[in-house]
């Protein structure tokens, strides 16, 4: 053992030095939280002028059309950048992904044309000895998977059956143990890593591939190391003060994201440990509230400043350029305590201190035994914000301990335990209309799938829903199949050994599928059921539009005739998915998340039975379609609890939209209703929700003078988006979203 | 047993305390022109549900509230009135509180049996010069049977909605804020500015109201405020 002795002066336990595991250290030292938000502290008078700083380049940046600068000389990486700083004087906490705050970073190992796409987009243009260099002398991921592609995968990807794939990028999704470089210092972890690369023999392929995992993760570490001393911080060591674990922790986490420009990086379930270095500074008279309050707001500044280079596909897909610097908040501990801190508090506090942002994409852990008074300070802050999603945590503990976090959206992540490969989604929608139209595609005919044609004026469910399962039957196999493909060519070719190096050698590995339209679908399907549903076809036998004579139940009326159909579709895929083979031995789980593809994916499918016309958006995520949830929230709720988290483990997103006053009269009645509402859902089984208060005349008016709400921030699909960050035709959508309010 | 309803609602705040599960049953002979729910009015519409069904439904909602709580509306919820008896003995038997927003519009007798069925009856209140004018119905009767309501041991809110030009006549609220006080049972008087949010419901059932038809004067805070003066504002909610 290293002379820890200074670092881990007053910490209890053994368990937790013998081996590397933070879980352990915070078990055995934390300070759970029980009372109320009065302590909070304000934002200091330097905290202040440095996000005062900080807006007025995102004011810069949004005013030249998102982007303010592009670096393109240099390939992203670790120490590719001397340190730089927004005003080194003000800041407590340093480190940015390049020399200069909110300057972005070309990185080519995802795909050499999204560089060359997104520089273009911003008028910019790549360095040339880069384009040399990554077009003749280096493969990417990107071009690695395009020559690997089937011309079915091809197929899928392009008619917008298969969509949002991780191909040109980096997958994210990765949550590294980022505690593990404050508790432990690089140096201990170089050591463990070495270690294990010792005892794993290269008897097979699978070894192989694992002995050079590790060894990439040792040079990462090493590269940390040396990011740090840039900076001033000797991070092979643990550290020794609040400041200096909050200082390491973000240095890690920034190591990540120098790196890899995955869609969602996440930054994992930090605050009881936080708290640990936090409460011992304080006991030691080191800090005050104040201070604490302040290293956790720059912390936040930080985050708020995480940016990638993206093209303009991407952002239809993913709007307002979110990063997913997903942090959790709260849950249980499994001893029975909650694993709420005053630290907790002060996450949420940023929100007032700093104003509400999409970023860090804050996430409660919910459970109705946490501490009555954080429930209360979530509520009031979520109703405050719009910036809060919730997760079930009573679902996901059983399942995963209490030291997990959530990845992206919904994803929940044993951290330092599990990786996960990104699946993006399928469009159930279009798989349903290719059951329709014999297996071909709606629009332009060409065939996809051998499945029959249907005979007959009016649809007839068995041979609908045979046709369906066939159709899903193909679609899991060739959906796994361009999964495997793209994530052995990107461990081949943009490995995130960073995040890596913070997660166990031999890690378990799941596959994040994901389904889109599931709403679409159990309502199309409900059509054909339960009322007459006429294909209107055109000249070639595709159906172009639907009539539908009587009325379907629809889902999102805790009908079970609907809702049913629904678990039948996600029971269904799930089944044939993990029926599959995998690369490297993944376990495969299933999302029901949009993001803001949900618009996007609408645009790509035809009109559907359940009188959706061609082109129009489906519903984010899990949830009902927009006006067809005729009794209510708490109904919809009901549905929405319906779909079963043991077959979609990955996640389950439902965003709630309501306004103050549907939600309650006065602001306490408004806090007290939302928790029952929460735990209402919750405990009929409901995974995940996102809480947004406002009025639809609101919107209205931010769409028509953005200036007059620069900051408005509204959670979409497992994450949260500033307005004025989405098209006109997202935000359009968002508004037609159902939005609970009573005349 | 089975009743008419034209919708369950799982979540509101609108229709009396707390957050409630709310019951509009189908049919209403009063046809008030400043009505927002004008698809109830029809005694033949809507759809049959048993008592046994209702309550299913009704209690998958309880878990959601902050209280399990049940505001029975419509229509005139008395139309039905076995049903709407059955349904109410039904809910507060599992624990429910249960409000019976009601026109009045029934024998006293049916009113007052109402009322000791429920928790908190919620009456709409005319003024009763206007009454013939905003009702198809007459409404000296309805006052009369909400009057009846002041012996019983039931708390009354009294809802009025304040239409400009039509029942914020200073008098009228002042006469309102008389006749509430002689309530010793009274929980509040709740008066609910009224909005033209229910004219696409009006236009889709090629139905015509002068209060939907034009635009009305807008209601502005003051207004209400002094309304609320008028009528007293130690009995008004909020």
């Amino acid at each position: 053992m290293q002379h820890n002795g200074v670092a881990w002066r007053g910490f209890n336990g053994t368990l937790w030095k013998k081996r590397v595991e933070v879980a352990d250290f915070i078990r055995e030292n934390y300070t759970p939280y029980y009372d109320g938000d009065a302590f909070l502290a304000k934002t200091t008078e330097r905290t202040a002028a440095l996000w005062a700083a900080c807006e007025d380049l995102m004011r810069q940046e949004r005013a030249k059309g998102g982007v303010l600068d592009i670096d393109t000389k240099r390939v992203a990486g670790i120490t590719a950048w001397p340190p730089g700083y927004i005003a080194k004087e003000l800041e407590v906490i340093v480190g940015l992904q390049t020399d200069q705050p909110l300057k972005r970073m070309v990185n080519p190992w995802g795909g050499w044309r999204m560089v060359e796409a997104a520089c273009e987009a911003y008028g910019a243009t790549p360095d040339p000895a880069m384009a040399k260099i990554f077009t003749r002398y280096r493969r990417t991921q990107n071009e690695a998977i395009f020559r690997n592609y089937t011309p079915a995968m091809r197929q899928a990807r392009k008619l917008g059956l298969i969509t949002g794939l991780p191909d040109a990028y980096g997958r994210g999704r990765l949550i590294g143990d980022y505690r593990r470089v404050p508790l432990y210092g690089t140096a201990r972890l170089m050591q463990d890593k070495e270690d294990d690369l010792q005892r794993m023999d290269n008897v097979d392929e699978f070894a192989i591939h694992t002995r050079e995992d590790i060894a990439d993760q040792i040079r990462a570490l090493e590269r940390m190391a040396q990011l740090g001393l840039a900076y001033g911080c000797d991070i092979s060591r643990p550290a020794e003060t609040a400041q200096e674990a909050v200082q390491w922790l973000y240095l890690a986490y920034l190591c990540a994201v120098k790196e890899q420009n995955g869609a969602a990086m996440s930054f994992g379930h930090n605050s009881a440990f936080l708290d640990i270095y936090i409460t011992r500074d304080m006991a030691e008279g080191r800090l005050d509230e104040a201070g604490a309050q302040e290293l956790i707001d720059q912390l936040t500044i930080k985050l708020r400043l995480v940016r990638h280079l993206r093209t303009p596909e991407y952002e239809q897909l993913f709007a307002g350029d979110p990063t997913w610097v997903t942090e959790s908040l709260g849950g249980m501990g499994e001893d029975g305590r909650p694993l709420v801190t005053k630290t907790d508090f002060r996450w949420l506090q940023t929100l007032r201190n700093l104003g509400p942002s999409p970023e860090p994409n804050l996430t409660v852990l919910w459970s109705p035994r946490l501490p009555r008074g954080f429930r209360q300070f979530c509520s009031e802050m979520a109703i405050e914000s719009s910036a809060l999603q919730f997760e079930n945590d009573g679902l996901m503990r059983p399942i995963f301990g209490d030291d997990y976090g959530i990845s992206c959206c919904v994803s929940a992540t044993r951290i330092g335990y599990d990786m996960q490969f990104f699946g993006a989604r399928v469009n159930l929608a279009k798989a349903l209309l290719l059951a329709l139209n014999g297996g071909r595609d709606e629009f332009t005919g060409e065939p996809v799938v051998d499945v029959p044609e249907l005979s007959g004026d009016y649809l007839e469910w068995e041979s609908v829903w045979a046709n369906f399962e066939k159709v899903l039957e193909w679609l899991a196999t060739l959906y796994s199949r361009t999964m495997n493909c793209i994530h052995y060519m990107h461990d081949k070719f943009n490995y995130e050994r960073v995040q890596m190096a913070m997660i166990n050698s031999v890690p378990n590995r799941n596959m994040a599928f994901g389904v889109a339209g599931l709403s679409v679908v159990a309502d199309s399907l409900a059509a054909v059921r339960y009322a007459r549903v006429r294909p209107v076809r055109n000249a070639s036998g595709l159906a172009e539009r639907f009539e539908v004579v009587g009325e379907y139940p629809a889902y999102g009326n805790d009908d079970d005739r609907a809702d049913g159909l629904a678990v039948r579709v996600v029971r269904t895929f799930q089944d044939l998915l993990s029926r599959q083979p995998i690369y490297r031995r993944a376990n495969a789980t299933l999302s029901v998340l949009t993001i803001t593809s949900n618009v996007v994916y609408g645009s790509k499918t035809g009109a559907t039975p359940d009188g959706r016309e061609a082109g129009k958006p489906f519903a984010p995520g899990a949830n009902p379609m927009h006006g067809r949830e005729r009794n209510g929230v708490v109904a919809a709720m009901r549905s929405v609890a319906k779909l079963p988290y043991d077959i979609c483990r990955d996640g389950i997103s439902y965003t709630f939209s309501i306004t103050p006053r549907a939600l309650g009269d006065g602001e306490a009645s408004r806090r007290a209703n939302l928790i029952s509402l929460i735990d209402g859902y919750f405990g009929a089984g409901g995974h995940h929700m996102n809480v947004n208060v406002y009025g639809r005349e609101m919107l209205i008016d931010a769409m028509d003078h953005p200036e007059k709400y620069p900051n408005l921030t509204i959670r979409v699909s497992g994450y949260a988006v500033r307005f004025n960050r989405l098209s006109r035709e997202q935000q359009q959508e968002v508004i037609e979203r159902t939005i609970f309010e009573r005349m | 047993m089975q009743g008419r309803i034209n919708q369950l609602l799982s979540f509101s705040t609108f229709d009396g305390p707390g957050t409630r599960a709310v019951v509009f049953m189908q049919g209403c002979p009063v046809g008030c022109l400043f009505c927002h729910n004008p698809e109830t009015w029809d005694a033949a519409g809507g759809t049959l549900i048993t008592l046994d069904d209702l309550m299913r439904r009704l209690e998958r909602f309880r878990s959601f509230l902050s209280r399990p709580a049940l505001t029975i509306t419509g229509g005139e919820p008395l139309l039905q009135f076995d049903f709407v008896m059955a349904l109410c003995a039904a809910a507060r038997h599992e624990g429910w509180h249960v409000a019976l927003d009601t026109s009045a519009c029934a024998t006293p007798e049916k009113v007052l049996a109402a009322a000791a069925a429920v928790d908190l009856m919620m009456c709409s209140l005319k003024p009763e010069a206007d009454a013939t004018r905003l009702c198809k119905a007459c409404g000296k009767p309805m006052q009369r049977s909400i009057a009846a309501l002041r012996d019983q041991p039931t708390p009354v809110r009294l809802r009025y909605v304040l239409i400009p030009g039509f029942t914020d006549d200073d008098a009228v609220l002042r006469s309102l804020g008389d006749f509430a006080r002689t309530f010793p049972n009274l929980e509040s008087v709740e008066l609910e500015p009224f909005n033209s949010l229910a004219r696409e419901k009006w236009e889709a059932l090629g139905m015509q109201s002068p209060l939907f038809d034009s635009p009305l004067p807008e209601l502005h805070e003051e207004a209400i405020q002094r309304a609320r003066e008028l009528v007293g504002v130690d009995l008004c909610t909020h």
